[in-house]
């Protein structure tokens, strides 16, 4: 019962509607949120979203539930589907409703030199490639014979699936082990990172059931020293482009001309890049580059380019104010605050082709004490230059740029990778791949054959066609 | 040149291509109004003035994504602007692909002119088409890779939606026999007389899927190299799973006797709007919803 339940395609059908349902659901209620700021923000249905976890909803029980019954149901149904592969029995039609069906095309015996149409047929059949599987004679009607070409359909979908239950395990795999953290770097100021980490989803668990976790040690430890942090910009040449929708409609049918922006220039990024010293837990140093989407791998350690940090020394008033980019800082006896943008330096990659290296520069912000949402440009201000704002004097000393990396452990991945292609050139081969099954049978001069096919690439006409040459 | 020579002839070219484009907007326009003309009358002279139209349509278009290919030296699949415009093209294209196995059939062709021509208005009124260089996050191959995957999905799956509107609207025995038989006049004038031509919504679906899939795989594998986490339940890669699913459950129903007619024709129709909710709702989500999204890069 529970055996016919589970290698049911409905059963499967109803999981996978329930796990679009709880996917739908993740995308409305948000995620990660905490129940209390739920409720603050106004949320609905409060003791319904705490019940099921829907603010943790890809890892509430509900969906664990569901994604287990689903690998159940593809576990079953797999073993179910071998067995019938294994043994698979192709029973040809009989030839009485060979011959009525409406598919059924014929062929004379007259278009062959051959002395018996039916080895004619089989000849041709065999020279395009097609083999015979089975054949059921039975008097006095003749034999019909079952030709089949192409990779089997079922197999490939049969390895799909297994693929789908590998992909799923890899994803338990990620849950469980993976863990992830980031660090800044700044140049001088060398940092450890550990591979090892006790706030695993499997330490947790193992924790909650009274066990003791390894903590970290010095063999885990990685130490990291920044050697160049880069960013690289790109001038921004800007165009004016209208905004409303008539403005948009003149240009296109050319009442209206576009012109180049009065604003100027702006700063593009282009790229940001870190070069530093890993020291592996063995001793042994190397060397490491990475940028953006570039990231560095060395053994079970990944290091990404995340972003980057920004501090600005400014002397104001005679004191000094290290100014975090796009944290707001207070000046003595001024009302309202301060901040620096992100600061522009290291090389800009102009439109004419040529570089210039940035003379590191950042623009002023002012926010008034009773409009904290408000802020007015004060005025760009050059490293070793002075600005004069709010009746005081900035001066831009100096800087300092760290490089945010982070790095993560997932022993789930490759597992993932792997099979995610498996699935994918499964899919693709069973759905582009051409599988034909013939059935046919001669009576006097005529041929009668029924084609099926399966795949997009297969063309019953170009079969036909092939037959009748 | 100088940088204001430069600006001068970066707005000449973009105001050539909007002219282009706006011509490329208008001829789908032309060629849905054909189409309506079509479904109106059944005069297959219209139906062939459709197709042709929209052969025409998309060569011209074409030319058009060559041509900013060589104004912003780079394929042009960063922005929505941009891509909006990649799925009018990717759509029409197969289409016309597929119309060419038909042969007869011009009648889905009105609907894929109109989701082509409306792709194309939207991006002409409410995207900006200035060329901006390509920022850190998406210079990946993996990046280019998942927007042509996912692209030829999206297109796959609108000539499937397409068919199986003409198929439910033409095709769907209703309650008694005298508007069953005028449905079949109707199909018999369309040239949409067998299984056939209605066994495409499926072969369609079976071709999207794998693009889909390797689309999500290509997205994760991007993801992975760019942020160390191929998977982070992000709204629109949700809506990429739920989309996948709607289509894998359309597939199944394909192989179960009785949830093969009604039931999967209805299913692909869900499955063509998650697809829209992936692509263009999820950014309209999550601004509504508030929700933190890494893919605003597309926007
Ligand atoms: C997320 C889960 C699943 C996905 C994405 C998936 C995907 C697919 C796809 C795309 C097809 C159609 C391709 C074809 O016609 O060959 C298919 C067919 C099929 N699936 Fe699944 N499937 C899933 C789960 C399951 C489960 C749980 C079962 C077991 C009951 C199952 C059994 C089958 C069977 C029997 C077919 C017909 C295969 C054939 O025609 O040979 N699938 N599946």
């Amino acid at each position: 019962m529970l055996y016919k339940f589970f290698s049911s395609l409905r059963t499967s059908v109803y999981i996978i509607i329930v796990m679009s349902l709880i996917f739908l659901a993740g995308t409305i209620f948000p995620q990660g949120e905490k129940i209390e700021d739920y409720i603050k923000a106004g949320g609905k249905y409060v003791s319904f979203v705490r019940a099921l976890d829907f603010l943790d909803i890809f890892m509430s029980p509900l969906f664990i539930i569901s994604t287990v019954f689903l690998i159940v149901n593809l576990s079953v149904c797999l073993y179910d589907r071998l067995k019938i592969y294994l043994k698979i029995k192709r029973k040809p039609v009989e030839f009485e409703s060979l011959k009525i069906n409406p598919n059924v095309v014929t062929f004379k015996h007259t278009f062959s030199s051959a002395p018996s149409t039916d080895i004619d047929i089989e000849k041709r059949l065999r020279n395009i490639g097609f083999k015979l599987k089975a054949e059921i004679q039975n008097y006095p009607h003749p034999a019909v014979k079952i030709f089949e070409k192409g990779l089997p359909f079922w197999w490939l979908s049969w390895f799909y699936h297994i693929g789908i239950i590998l992909a799923i395990a890899g994803f338990f795999l990620t849950a469980l082990f993976a863990f992830e953290n980031y660090i800044v770097l700044y140049p001088g100021k060398p940092d450890t990172i550990s591979l090892r980490s006790s706030k695993t989803r499997w330490n947790q668990y193992v924790r909650k059931f009274g066990m003791k976790v390894r903590e970290e040690t010095a063999e885990d430890k990685y130490l990291l020293t920044l050697k160049e942090f880069r960013t690289e910009y790109y001038q921004g040449l800007k165009i004016d482009y209208p905004k409303e929708k008539m403005e948009k409609f003149k240009l296109g049918v050319g009442l209206k001309k576009l012109e180049p922006s009065t604003k100027g220039f702006s700063y593009m990024p282009r790229m940001w890049l870190t070069h530093l010293d890993v020291k592996k837990p063995d001793g042994e140093i190397l060397d490491a580059r990475l940028w953006v989407n570039k990231p560095f791998r060395t053994g079970a350690l990944t290091l990404y380019q995340m972003g980057y940090e920004q501090k600005v020394n400014l002397l104001v008033n005679g004191e000094e104010i290290i100014a975090e980019a796009r944290v707001p800082f207070q000046i003595k006896d001024i009302k309202g605050k301060f901040f620096v943008d992100h600061l522009k330096t290291g090389t800009l990659f102009k439109k004419d082709g040529s570089e210039e290296k940035i003379t590191p520069l950042t623009t002023l912000y002012y926010t008034p004490e009773d409009k904290p949402s408000e802020k007015e440009a004060l005025g760009e201000i050059r490293l070793s230059e002075r600005l004069k704002a709010k009746d005081v004097v900035f001066e831009f000393k100096a800087y300092e740029e760290g490089s945010v990396l982070s790095y993560r452990k997932d022993p789930g991945v490759w597992l993932v990778g792997f099979a995610c292609l498996f699935v994918f050139l499964g899919l693709f081969v069973r759905s582009l791949g051409a599988w034909y099954r013939i059935q046919c049978a001669v009576e006097n001069d005529t041929a009668y054959v029924l084609i099926s096919t399966r795949g997009i690439l297969a063309d019953k006409d170009r079969i036909i066609g092939k037959l009748e040459k | 040149m100088t940088p204001e020579q430069l600006l001068s002839r970066d707005a000449l070219l973009l105001s050539l291509e909007l002219k282009l484009f706006w011509l490329v907007a208008l001829l789908y326009g032309i060629c849905f109004i054909t189409g309506l003309a079509y479904l109106l009358s059944s005069k297959e002279s219209l139906g062939r003035t459709l197709t042709r139209g929209l052969w025409i349509t998309v060569i011209l278009h074409t030319i058009l994504i060559l041509f900013r290919t060589v104004e912003g030296m780079r394929p042009p699949f960063q922005t929505l602007y941009e891509t909006l415009s990649w799925f009018a093209w990717f759509a029409s294209a197969t289409y016309l692909y597929a119309q060419s196995r038909w042969k007869n059939v011009h009648l889905p062709g009105f609907i894929v002119a109109g989701i082509s021509m409306a792709a194309c208005l939207y991006s002409l009124l409410s995207r900006d088409p200035v060329i901006a260089p390509v920022p850190p996050p998406l210079q990946s191959p993996w990046y280019e890779v998942h927007v042509i995957a996912a692209f030829l999905s999206y297109a796959v799956f609108v000539v499937s939606f397409s068919v199986e509107v003409c198929y439910l609207g033409f095709g769907i025995k209703k309650g008694s026999e005298a508007a069953w038989s005028l449905q079949h006049n109707n199909r018999r004038a369309f040239g949409i007389i067998d299984e056939h031509f209605r066994r495409w919504t499926h072969r369609l679906v079976l071709l999207g899927f794998p693009f889909l899939t390797f689309a999500i795989f290509s997205g994760a594998a991007w993801a992975n190299d760019a942020w160390g986490r191929y998977w982070s339940w992000d709204p629109k890669e949700t809506w990429s799973l739920i989309t996948w699913t709607v289509y894998a459950i359309y597939l199944h129903t394909k192989t179960i006797g009785r949830w093969k007619d009604r039931p999967a024709s209805v299913l692909n129709i869900i499955g063509f709007i998650c697809m829209i909710m992936t692509f263009l709702g999820v950014n309209w989500l999550v601004k509504l919803l508030d929700i933190p999204s890494m893919h605003t890069y597309a926007v």
